[in-house]
């Protein structure tokens, strides 16, 4: 199977502080993948090293089947970079960035780029410099989206936008995306909306890939479950973690539900067991609570 | 390479430079024009302007170099043209051709306009080669700026690394510096000064020593504690590349012109002249006229024990028999004087009275051979040599032998001389109006204005060069005269009279045409001060002035040696 996006023990360090401990990372085509993790894990790393801006210490990484560290003119048409830190000429208007864009760009599609100007409601006659945060973020997604990328690499694209600016970059991604089957690599910490978009989901924890599953299963084997009438804290299998027993409810997180899961549970803890879905936003924290999860599943 | 892509990164350069390019070009087009003030009040703060223009001028171009590499930096990860369809060829075509065509281009235009004005007459081969040396200066001067700017993404931090660069230099050429001086004198440098310094100077020279020495030390102890703080491998590349730029561009500096002129240097050194032809030396008769000691002064020293001593020894030399077109120059002089006592005075210095002589000698000549009505006033004498030498007794370093007043008594002096023997060549006689000029090799040497006032002539003179490192020309004009300004008297050609020339301002333009604005005078009479007003120019001698070029010839040399017994001064 050929994936849109694959890193293979992909390493990198800033100095002695090692960022990305042997990443492996696969993108199929045309699903949208949401890249998770706390502050300065290594996703925007990540997205860099994809894009060519950082060299990996060890591993490769590779877009569309092309080495990111040779990636040529022509993989560039088809391979859109979105980051809110990028260096885009601010002394010009929004406009005249375009205008300078399009022309780097033989498939650029102005009829896309001007329905996206539209959608964006972006203050094309203003310079740059005097955009405000969500402005500027939806003028560099415009850049990276207006000449149909195969490939697109967004790192927090959701950050700092208002809850307007959010639902139009949100229904004009899908809308795109998804008709056009375009692979979909971004980062966020925006967890409601990467439910709403992503399809897999990966979480970076301690320079590792902790999970790297498609967001239906994900939310399929994780679920919270509250036993009553317990008094004392039994011995719990592998696949629930955190366990507490508070005013005879035995709380925990089971991470393997679905299947004979189910009918385990019914009949160890009976009827007294409530068995309750979990937001993603619960699924990712108790990742990260939980010490080491998939070394000891 | 695409070359649409080029375009279009220098047309975005340009866009983004556009005010800073647009000064630059009107710099270079109208700063040499400046040159054309040439009012005598007017000039001097032309130039003043002209030269902090000229500095913003270099400076402008030298940011807008940086700033338009920072606009695409080559490194960072926030790069946006890294992320896009562009192959690094043509990135760098577009710099090279935005640098070349908007940067290099004034530079070329305010040195070609500055070489017109100055009224330079280049071959085509020298202007080649002026371009050529241009460029290699200019990518010189690029480098040092362009490799911070690859490395590093912003303006301050560039500014930043050249300013500590410059001065990590600037220490280490201290460091070696005093490091040379202290194993050149072998320890006893500081003594060794008081030979020649008074003690004043001497201690001095100890304090900025000693504070050269600190600066050094903490220097050369801030630079590696900084390395080890900061350094990080990240860092370590480019501080290496840019270190081993400032290392190439000052190779570069240092031998590039001088490799560059073996190959196009027209440069040919003047051969070496040797003894007078005999049939001249024959003709020269030395005289001479005296050796006497003269005061002598002794007082006590600082320890009350000794006396010191200073006596003064006076010789005057006379030297004719020639044409008075020829005149000597005295090259070397090897004295030694020995006492009934055995011992033996130092020289301490020579000092030549002022000799007016030899450009009498020169005047004569030039009057006779340019006015048909000039008074003979040749002389049998074309050389006096009137000279007082200094001796000293001991010093503080007890380095002398002391000598009593008494002991000068019957001194032998034995000396040696070396002449050589020059003579005056007429090159050109012009009238002296307004155009007048004579070029030669890559210079030139015009009279732009002239003006009768009030008895006496002011003129403007513009003795501009272009100095071409590839020919080899700051060598050369260091040199013999063959190559520099013709000299030259502005002379009536009726009465044979030359006036006094003065400069009353002078532009230095190092940017411009050499002017000056010089004053034409009658010579003061003996006794006057020189500030006082010379006679004044009788109406009209303007229409009869003529100025005459010549240039003075090395001949041959001749020895003269005596051995004497200097006459005894009186107390």
């Amino acid at each position: 199977m050929s994936y849109s996006v694959e890193t293979k023990n992909l390493c990198f360090s800033y100095g002695n502080q090692t960022v990305l401990a042997g990443v492996d990372l696969k993108v199929s085509s045309g699903s949208f993948y949401a890249l998770l993790g706390c502050n300065g894990i290594g996703k925007t790393t990540l997205l860099k090293i994809l894009v060519g801006l950082l060299v990996p210490s060890d591993g490769t990484a590779a877009i569309l089947g092309h080495d990111s560290r040779q990636l040529r003119r022509d993989d560039w048409l088809s391979i859109g970079y979105m980051s809110e830190s990028q260096k885009i000429y601010d002394w010009l208007t929004g406009e005249e960035v375009i205008a300078f864009t399009r022309k780097l760009y033989r498939n650029w599609d102005q009829a896309f780029c001007k329905r996206l100007e539209k959608q964006m409601r972006l203050p094309l006659k203003q310079k740059v410099s005097r955009y405000s945060k969500g402005d500027r973020v939806k003028l560099i997604l415009l850049l990276a989206m207006a000449f149909h990328p195969r490939v697109l690499l967004l790192d927090e694209p959701f950050s700092g936008l208002d809850v307007l600016s959010k639902e139009q970059l949100i229904s004009c991604l899908l809308d795109t995306t998804k008709q056009e089957e375009w692979s979909v690599l971004f980062t966020s910490h925006d967890l409601a909306e990467v439910e709403r978009l992503a399809d897999e989901v990966g979480l970076i924890d301690g320079g590792k890939m902790k999970i790297s599953e498609p967001l239906v299963s994900l939310q399929n084997r994780f679920r919270t479950v509250e036993v009553f009438g317990v008094g004392t804290l039994p011995q719990m299998d592998i696949s629930a973690w955190q366990p507490h027993l508070k005013n005879g409810v035995l709380t925990y997180i089971e991470t393997a539900f679905p299947g004979s899961r189910r009918h385990d549970l019914l009949q160890r803890w009976g009827d007294q067991t409530k068995v309750m879905p979990m937001a993603l936003r619960e699924i990712v924290l108790a990742f990260l609570t939980e010490f080491n999860p998939m070394d000891s599943a | 390479m695409n070359f649409a892509t080029v375009r279009h990164l220098v047309l975005k350069d340009v866009r983004h430079q556009r005010i800073r390019l647009l000064l630059i070009w009107l710099a270079a087009f109208f700063v040499p024009l400046t040159n054309f003030f040439q009012d005598e009040r007017l000039m001097p703060l032309m130039v003043t302007v002209k030269l902090g223009v000229v500095f913003c001028f270099y400076l402008l171009i030298i940011f807008t170099l940086v700033s338009v590499i920072l606009l695409d930096p080559t490194c960072g990860s926030s790069r946006f043209l890294k992320t896009r369809p562009i192959e690094w060829p043509a990135m760098l075509a577009s710099k090279m051709l935005f640098v070349l065509v908007f940067l290099y281009s004034p530079i070329f235009i305010f040195r070609l306009v500055t070489i017109w004005i100055s009224g330079v007459h280049l071959s085509l081969a020298d202007q080649g080669l002026c371009a050529l040396e241009m460029a290699l200066i200019a990518s010189g001067v690029a480098a040092l700026f362009v490799f911070p700017a690859l490395f590093f993404q912003r303006m301050a931090t560039v500014i930043m690394v050249i300013v500590g660069c410059v001065a990590g230099t600037y220490v280490l050429v201290i460091f070696f510096g005093v490091l040379a001086n202290t194993l050149g004198f072998g320890g006893r440098d500081l003594q060794a000064y008081g030979l020649f310094m008074s003690p004043e100077e001497n201690h001095a020279s100890v304090l900025v020593s000693g504070f050269l020495l600190v600066c050094t030390v903490l220097g050369l102890t801030i630079i590696p504690v900084a390395l080890l703080r900061y350094w990080r491998p990240d860092v370590a590349i480019p501080f290496t590349l840019v270190c081993g730029g400032f290392f190439l561009s000052f190779v570069y500096f240092c031998y590039v012109p001088f490799l560059v002129d073996q190959f196009f240097s027209d440069y040919i050194a003047p051969p070496d002249v040797g003894e007078l032809p005999q049939a001249l030396s024959d003709q020269l008769h030395f005289q001479l006229e005296s050796l006497t000691w003269d005061t002598s002064r002794s007082w006590d020293d600082s320890n009350g024990a000794k006396k010191r001593l200073e006596s003064h020894l006076i010789e005057k030399l006379t030297i004719g028999g020639l044409n008075n077109r020829y005149f000597p120059r005295e090259i070397e002089s090897n004295l030694h004087i020995f006492l009934p006592s055995g011992k033996k005075p130092a020289l301490e210095n020579i000092e030549r009275k002022e000799n007016p002589s030899s450009a009498q000698y020169i005047s004569n000549y030039l009057s006779q051979q340019c006015a048909s009505d000039a008074p003979d006033t040749v002389s049998d004498k074309n050389y006096d040599l009137d000279r007082v030498m200094t001796f000293y007794g001991h010093n503080d370093y007890r380095l002398r032998p002391d000598i009593a007043d008494s002991e000068l008594k019957d001194a032998s002096v034995h000396e040696k001389l070396i002449f050589m023997m020059d003579r005056v060549k007429i090159l050109k006689i012009l009238p002296f109006r307004d155009g007048v000029r004579t070029d030669s090799l890559r210079s030139c040497f015009e009279i732009r204005r002239v003006v009768e006032e009030g008895g006496v002539i002011r003129y403007l003179q513009n003795n501009s060069s272009v100095l071409l490192m590839l020919r080899g020309d700051p060598g050369r004009l260091a040199g013999p005269m063959a190559d520099s300004f013709p000299s030259f008297v502005v002379i009536n050609r009726k009465t044979g009279e030359i006036l006094d020339d003065s400069s009353s301002s002078n532009s230095d333009d190092p940017f411009g045409p050499n002017l000056s604005w010089m004053t034409l005078s009658r010579f003061r009479p003996k006794g006057q001060p020189p500030t006082s007003t010379p006679p004044p120019l009788p109406t009209g001698w303007l229409n009869d002035a003529d100025i005459c070029f010549y240039e003075i010839e090395d001949v041959g040399t001749v020895t003269f040696s005596y051995s004497k017994t200097a006459t005894n001064f009186l107390r």
